[in-house]
């Protein structure tokens, strides 16, 4: 694995875990601080992310498409929910502190939720497709 | 204008994110050309940076509306928010299932 990917994912999970803490625990002291983590580090990871495809795209397209285009099409559902994931953590970063726990751990869920949906289709991509051919 | 007024709406914003992307991309799938997997095997490069990149632009275009909308319904904007969130999440979740 590359090291921008390494971090595209180490980032994405932390803002996983993050957005977490604040769906099981909204209420908690902290719970302001992990939101804007949440936000910030989804916001790094796609750029990160966007960065290593771009750095490796062709290679990667040509691996994927060829091997197989059903892994294509997992690897485009990983970026539609890594999006989703990146909106919903960066509107959870900019709620403010007034609005209810509700409204907080709701958004918080969905973020997890995706961040998790992006994970198994990355995850599903590189079942598919050997690791070589990608990187 | 309250600066609240602001981040509400921002947060508006990216909460329809999801939302302004899948209908991009259903949008693209219906009215566009069939790709063709030549193209897609020999490409430089994928279409995921020009589809970010419309997506920001377009829900750019919105943010005046979720301000106002935020200052005029800042009492509600809990309920607001949470269907923004659901609709989007719906949205985006269907356009990925069956439309990738």
């Amino acid at each position: 694995m590359s090291v921008t990917g390494a971090l595209h994912i180490a980032l994405a999970s932390v803002s996983a875990l993050c957005a977490l803490v604040v769906a099981l625990r909204p209420e908690h002291a902290r719970e302001s601080w992990a939101r804007r983590l949440a936000g910030l580090t989804a916001a790094l990871s796609l750029v990160l992310g966007v960065v290593g495809q771009r750095a490796f795209e062709a290679g990667r397209l040509r691996a994927v498409y060829g091997q197989s285009r059903s892994a294509g099409a997992w690897l485009e559902r990983h970026e539609h929910f890594g999006f989703a994931a990146l909106c919903f953590a960066v509107a959870l970063a900019l709620l403010s502190s007034e609005r209810s726990a509700r409204v907080r751990r709701s958004v918080a869920a969905l973020t997890v939720l995706f961040a998790a949906a992006a994970l198994c289709c990355d995850a599903l991509v590189h079942a598919m497709v050997p690791s070589a051919l990608i990187e | 204008m309250k600066p609240r007024s602001l981040v509400d709406g921002a947060a508006l914003a990216a909460a329809l994110a999801p939302l302004v992307y899948a209908a991009l991309r259903v949008g693209a799938r219906l009215l566009g050309p069939e790709p063709d997997p030549a193209a897609m095997l020999w490409t430089e490069r994928s279409s995921t940076l020009d589809r970010l990149s419309l997506t920001l632009y377009a829900t750019a275009l919105t943010g005046s509306a979720c301000v106002a909308i935020a200052r005029k319904f800042a009492d509600r904007m809990d309920s607001i928010v949470l269907a923004a969130c659901a609709v989007s999440a719906t949205a985006l979740f269907a356009q990925g299932a069956l439309a990738p």
